[in-house]
């Protein structure tokens, strides 16, 4: 087909929500320059004001099934699923840093472009349809998320987990390139669907340099969704990052990169479903136990978080291998647990977040001791987070769960749910431990809640959704379930 | 007329001499040039490939590949010198207040 301007247009139509993402962060950056100095909260609001239109915007084109820009894009339902989630990321990041912004006394246009930045990267990834926009999309995720984890500048700690990000990024994208270029040597393609129509046309798809590819492939995504033993900056960057960026970083590159893999490993290579549903169960069984039992000896909370977040990973590693043998169920389950988590995961940050003042970051377990007496309604909404996390019953921790572990049963793969539920009864502990310490423990002096109403909302908001969620979790299921229809 | 293996192999030895590079050297300098040692390599075969398959992508992906290691420089060239200004030193052994 030839290539014109209105075949351009067309295309360009079809980005419009990262259009306007682009726009934002232009007026953004505009503003900033010339607004005079002095409080910029307007950029706050205006950088979530392009988040929600860029929502609605992408919210018309739901439905549409294209491929876009000669195949270097894809417009699908799973895409719009995935850039519904980051959406709601963003949105939920900008409320809670527009009080802590000003706290730590972080330059406010700067730091409201670069998430949209990253968000930019990350929309990129989940609608990649070849290898090099993946690349791209993932390379500006990562370079925007260097600096925003090295935002707080006078900080060593912010610095020293700015060069283990950047560092490990760095060699994990050094990884994946040589994968990708293996992979194009073999298959000749760097665009998902060609790539698969050619292994599907191979009467023998054993090539050893496919082969090193494809594990090189997973090593380069194991850094963006962090699986062992590619996790080691979690911990370091959840702990030196200011806490909204650590917050962002727990889900948005996660669930990104977990849109790629999903359409490579379920698009592109489906045909070497043996090899890698072996690799991805290993992963997961190392991934989930070395989470849960480090987060056990951890005091203080964002490097229990970030642990815990790992173990998470492990869980969702799961639905993958079973998505092998039942590709609808797998996967259902995995997205449907990356929506939920979404709203459990980033609820913690948001308390920490609400616990901390000018001079003192509550981050450790013994702060949080008492804080029941202090604010019983800060200690009840953590409790709901930390419940759901557990996956204890009515919350939606404990559906998503359920439905990773019925998929890996249906799949037949009980020792990796034995594996599995054993893991979630030890992570029960050390959940529990936090809840102890703010209901049984005497209140210690000086724990002071710095709420303010744009933080409320976002914890509003993720409690209501875990709640409802949990309660009546079927029309999210529907969600997912109606987004990966046409993907497989 | 230089075969794709020849090519290959020597892609394949600069790969390795930079990631033995990044987890053995010291200086934080030293490391970021394996790295780049490293996309480079990658570099190195896309385009041989390229070369052998006759077909042009992966030139492409070479071309748009150098671009994002420069605006990777530019930001690790600032980390590294935003924490040499707070601690005065460039070796990687001494940035261990984050552990465990």
């Amino acid at each position: 087909m030839q290539y014109n301007f209105v075949v351009l247009l067309g295309d360009i139509k079809q980005i419009s929500a990262e259009m306007v993402i682009i726009l934002t962060i232009v007026v953004i950056m505009l503003m900033d320059i010339l607004a005079p100095r002095g409080d910029k909260t307007l950029l706050a609001y205006i950088s979530l004001g392009g988040t929600l239109l860029a929502a609605l915007v992408c919210c018309t084109w739901n439905g549409v099934e294209q491929s876009i820009f000669s195949g270097a894009l894809v417009v699908d339902r799973f895409a719009f699923f995935f850039k519904l989630m980051l959406f709601t990321i963003t949105a939920l990041t900008q409320l809670m840093s527009i009080n802590y912004v000003k706290l730590r006394n972080i330059n406010r246009g700067e730091f409201h472009a670069l998430v949209l930045f990253a968000t930019l990267g990350m929309l990129i990834m989940v609608s990649g349809a070849d290898l090099l926009s993946i690349y791209l999309g993932l390379e500006l995720n990562a370079i925007a998320c260097c600096v925003l984890v090295a935002f707080l500048r006078q900080n060593v700690k912010s610095n020293e987990a700015a060069l283990k990000y950047f560092v490990l990024s760095l060699f994990s994208s050094g990884i994946l390139l040589y994968g990708i270029s293996l992979v194009y040597g073999v298959t000749g393609e760097i665009n998902i669907y060609k790539i698969a129509r050619y292994l599907s046309g191979q009467q023998n798809v054993s090539h050893p340099m496919l082969h090193l590819g494809l594990v090189l492939l997973v090593v380069g995504f194991g850094f963006k969704v962090a699986y062992v033993p590619f996790h080691m900056w979690v911990p370091d960057v959840y702990e030196g990052a200011p806490i909204s960026v650590a917050a962002f970083l727990s889900l948005g590159p996660k669930a990104a990169g977990f849109a790629v893999l999903v359409r490579i490993v379920m698009v592109a290579v489906f045909t070497l479903k043996v090899e890698w549903s072996i690799l991805f169960s290993l992963l997961a069984v190392v991934t989930m136990t070395l989470g849960n039992l480090t987060a056990l000896c951890q005091e203080n909370i964002r490097r229990l978080l970030a642990y815990s977040g790992i173990a998470h990973v492990g869980y969702m590693l799961m639905g993958l291998v079973a998505a092998a043998n039942y590709p609808q169920l797998g996967i259902t389950s995995v997205i449907f647990y990356l929506l939920c988590y979404v709203f459990f995961n980033i609820g913690p940050f948001g308390i920490i977040i609400l616990l901390c003042n000018k001079h003192k970051i509550c981050e450790f377990i013994g702060d949080f001791d008492g804080l029941s007496v202090r604010s019983p309604l800060s200690a009840f909404v953590m409790t709901i987070f930390l419940l759901s996390l557990a996956g204890i019953p009515p919350m939606v921790g404990f559906v998503a769960k359920f439905l990773i572990f019925m998929a890996a049963m249906k799949a037949e793969l009980y020792w990796l749910v034995a594996i599995g539920i054993i893991n979630s009864a030890i992570a029960m502990f050390y959940y529990l431990r936090i809840v102890v310490a703010m209901y049984v423990r005497a209140p210690k002096p000086g724990l002071k809640i710095n709420a303010s109403p744009s933080l409320t909302i976002a914890l509003a908001i993720m409690v209501g959704f875990t709640l409802l969620m949990g309660i009546y979790p079927a029309l999210f299921i529907g969600f997912a379930r109606y987004s990966i229809a046409t993907l497989l | 007329m230089i075969s794709l293996n020849w090519y290959l192999v020597v892609s394949a030895l600069l790969f390795c001499i930079g990631l033995i590079g990044v987890l053995v050297k010291r200086n934080v300098i030293m490391v970021f040039l394996c790295l780049e040692l490293m996309l480079n390599a990658a570099n190195l075969s896309l385009v041989a490939f390229s070369d052998y398959l006759g077909n042009i992508q992966g030139q492409i992906f070479t071309i748009f590949n150098i671009t994002v290691a420069a605006a990777e420089a530019v930001v690790g060239l600032a980390i590294i010198i935003s924490l040499y200004r707070n601690r005065a030193m460039t070796n990687v052994d001494d940035f261990n207040l984050l552990k465990w």
